[in-house]
């Protein structure tokens, strides 16, 4: 961008010179217009001028401000400020050497990601919310289910019991009663030493005396085997008693046990199926989920696979283990030929989709490197210009630089061929880049040479003629025309062509006349080209964005 | 005051007819916008200057959705009031 300023009266030179006029009445003109401009907007009106733009008067408020060197706060008065906005023509035209250039989003595919995970999180927090209610369901009737299997050993403790109570009673009376036959014995026994006592004690004795005290004795004998056999009786009854009520006790538990033993059977069923339940209700939950719905289908197949093969073994007992294996495999490859008919479809397109009927547009491209910069415009990525460059084949041939301002066809592909979220698309690419540079002779390196750009136009007409695309070069001439003082070549465009952007039509077909657009030489005569209308085409944009670019190439290749 | 009002007020001040002036205006009007096209600053003698700025690429954050944009480069016009015009503004009345 050059710097350099030019004051009004080149402004009014130039007028002068556009309208053939006296530079003396384009001065007045433009005085008597700022003037004016300025009276409309010292009124307060704001003024619009057409294709140029606004001016408009602003009222900036008074604001505070810190004077830097005191530091003290001071107050900027409010003012008036004359704000000028371009025209959206003058933007357009001012902006010309960036208009290529779009605004790029760069992280889209972060709001891309989000959106897939919050069904996901829904699910998996629904997920754990199930989980955790079920574990709160599981764990109350766990705490039951224990007192009620303590109260059902206790039961069952019961129900041993009476069996062994009754041993322990019968051995308890048996013991009872061997005690108390051993008892009198040693009864006997004391008194007899106790009779011995006596008798040794006294021996003076009459032997008289001797009987009576045997007699005693033996009363006494009676009379204690007496007393202890009715109270071991007593005891025994006592027992029999005891015995006879454990035993209605426990008949009575063994009552209270089986329906206890009911409702813990229902309990536990109830208990069994809930783990079911929770299966079944977290299989549909990620039945819908995608990881997990590869992951259920494999383990299904397999599953379902495994018993289909059992059957088919079990008659032919001697089926080798390996074919098993083999037919499992199978059944995978089976399974995962949904995927194989996904790379079969991008394979066929490979293959056969390539014939090229369709184009988006046409394009100029001066090297291999252009094609490049027109596939990632085109298609998104530059890695499928190759598709670009076997459309153009039969033009391009074997060279990797060819004459500027080419013009190629931008071929309409596949969609799943340029996915650009497939990555067997770009190994597509390359390989479709392998085919087609290891048969060429020459095995280009396309980024490795700059395209030498030959000047004559002229020359490159008949390799850019087709049938489908117009030609921009046509040799036929409109009209011939002198220049006269003050003419540029968009004043010429617009005349002949309805739009200034196609003065480089102009230019192209006087090439070899005119050496500098910008300063055409008074009293020339130039040829205007007839061209295709298809190709000055007022209401398509592609079109003036088509002469754009040819200007930008144009200027690229100057500098 | 648009376009049409504009060439009014000129061909009643200049006393030419109205398509003189609407010849002239468009005449300058384009001759300004070549001059710009080509990156040039006008200076219009107490008026002001028009000029073109460079706009530097940036990075723009969507508020609402967090969406960054890099801007392109882009160059825009340029309109400052010479001093004469705004020791003329300050003069005014003080409106709104």
């Amino acid at each position: 961008m050059n710097k350099d300023k030019i004051s009004s009266q080149e402004i009014i030179d130039l007028v002068a010179t556009k309208l053939s006029i006296s530079k003396r009445v384009s001065e007045e003109f433009l005085k008597n217009m700022f003037s004016t401009i300025e009276e409309a907007l010292l009124a307060g009106e704001s003024v619009k001028l057409k294709n140029f733009g606004t001016f408009k008067l602003q009222w900036n408020e008074p604001r505070k401000s810190v004077n830097v060197n005191t530091g003290e706060e001071i107050v900027l008065e409010g003012y008036n400020k004359i704000t000028f906005v371009p025209d959206n023509s003058l933007k357009d035209i001012v902006n010309e050497p960036f208009a290529h250039l779009e605004s790029v989003v760069l992280d889209d595919v972060v709001l891309e990601k989000q959106a897939p995970t919050d069904p996901l999180r829904m699910f998996n927090e629904q997920a754990l919310e199930i989980k955790n209610i079920l574990s709160e369901i599981n764990s109350t009737p766990k705490s039951k289910e224990d007192i009620n299997e303590n109260s059902a050993e206790l039961i069952l403790n019961n129900e041993i019991d009476p069996e062994e109570i009754k041993s322990e009673i019968i051995e308890q009376t048996e013991l009872t009663d061997v005690e108390t036959i051993v008892e009198p014995v040693e009864l006997q026994h004391i008194e007899h030493d106790i009779e011995e006592e006596i008798i040794i004690n006294n021996p003076p004795e009459p032997v008289e005396n001797l009987i009576p005290p045997v007699e005693i004795i033996n009363t006494e004998e009676k009379n204690t085997s007496e007393l202890i056999e009715p109270k071991i009786l007593v005891e025994q009854e006592n027992k029999e008693a005891n015995k006879i009520v454990q035993i209605i006790q426990s008949k009575v538990d063994n009552d209270d046990a089986i329906e206890e033993k009911f409702r813990i059977k229902k309990k536990k069923l109830f208990l069994l199926s809930l783990p079911f339940l929770l299966m079944i209700v977290v299989g549909l939950l990620y039945f819908y989920n995608l990881p997990f719905h590869t992951w259920t289908n494999k383990n299904i197949l397999s599953t379902a696979v495994n018993p289909i093969n059992w059957i088919d073994n079990s008659p032919n007992s001697s089926a080798p283990p390996d074919k098993l294996i083999a037919q499992i495999a199978d059944s995978i490859l089976r399974d995962s030929s949904n995927t194989v008919k996904a790379v079969d479809t991008l394979e066929l397109l490979f293959q056969n989709a390539r014939k090229y009927d369709e184009f988006i547009t046409i394009d100029r491209a001066r090297t291999l490197n252009s094609f490049k910069a027109l596939s990632e415009k085109f298609y998104g990525h530059n890695a499928f210009w190759v598709y670009i460059y076997e459309a153009n084949k039969d033009q391009v041939g074997d060279t990797i630089s060819f004459k500027s301002g080419t013009l190629f066809k931008i071929p309409k592909i596949h969609e799943k061929l340029i996915d650009l979220n497939n990555r067997r698309s770009f190994e597509m690419a390359k390989k479709l880049h392998a085919i087609l540079f290891n048969k060429s002779t020459v095995s280009p390196k396309p980024a490795a040479t700059a395209a030498p750009v030959s000047n004559s136009m002229k020359q490159d007409a008949p390799v850019a003629v087709k049938s489908e695309i117009p030609t921009p070069k046509a040799t036929t001439s409109m009209a011939t025309i002198t220049i006269k003082q003050g003419d540029r070549l968009t004043t010429y465009a617009k005349k002949y062509y309805k739009h200034k952007d196609f003065w480089f039509y102009i230019y192209e077909a006087n090439k070899d006349v005119i050496k500098d657009p910008d300063n055409l030489p008074v009293g020339m005569a130039i040829k205007i080209p007839k061209l295709d209308p298809s190709l000055i085409d007022v209401n398509n944009p592609a079109c003036i964005q088509k002469a754009r670019k040819l200007y930008e190439i144009y200027v690229q290749k100057n500098k | 005051m648009n376009h049409k009002e504009l060439i009014a007020k000129i061909a009643t001040k200049m006393s030419i007819p109205k398509q003189e002036v609407e010849k002239l205006l468009d005449a300058t009007v384009e001759a300004c916008t070549e001059q710009l096209g080509d990156g040039k600053t006008i200076g219009v003698h107490s008026f002001g200057n028009f000029e073109v700025r460079k706009k530097d690429e940036r990075l723009s954050v969507h508020p609402a959705t967090q969406i960054r944009t890099l801007i392109p480069p882009k160059l825009v016009v340029n309109f400052k009031q010479s001093n004469i015009l705004k020791d003329k503004l300050k003069n005014l009345p003080h409106h709104e």
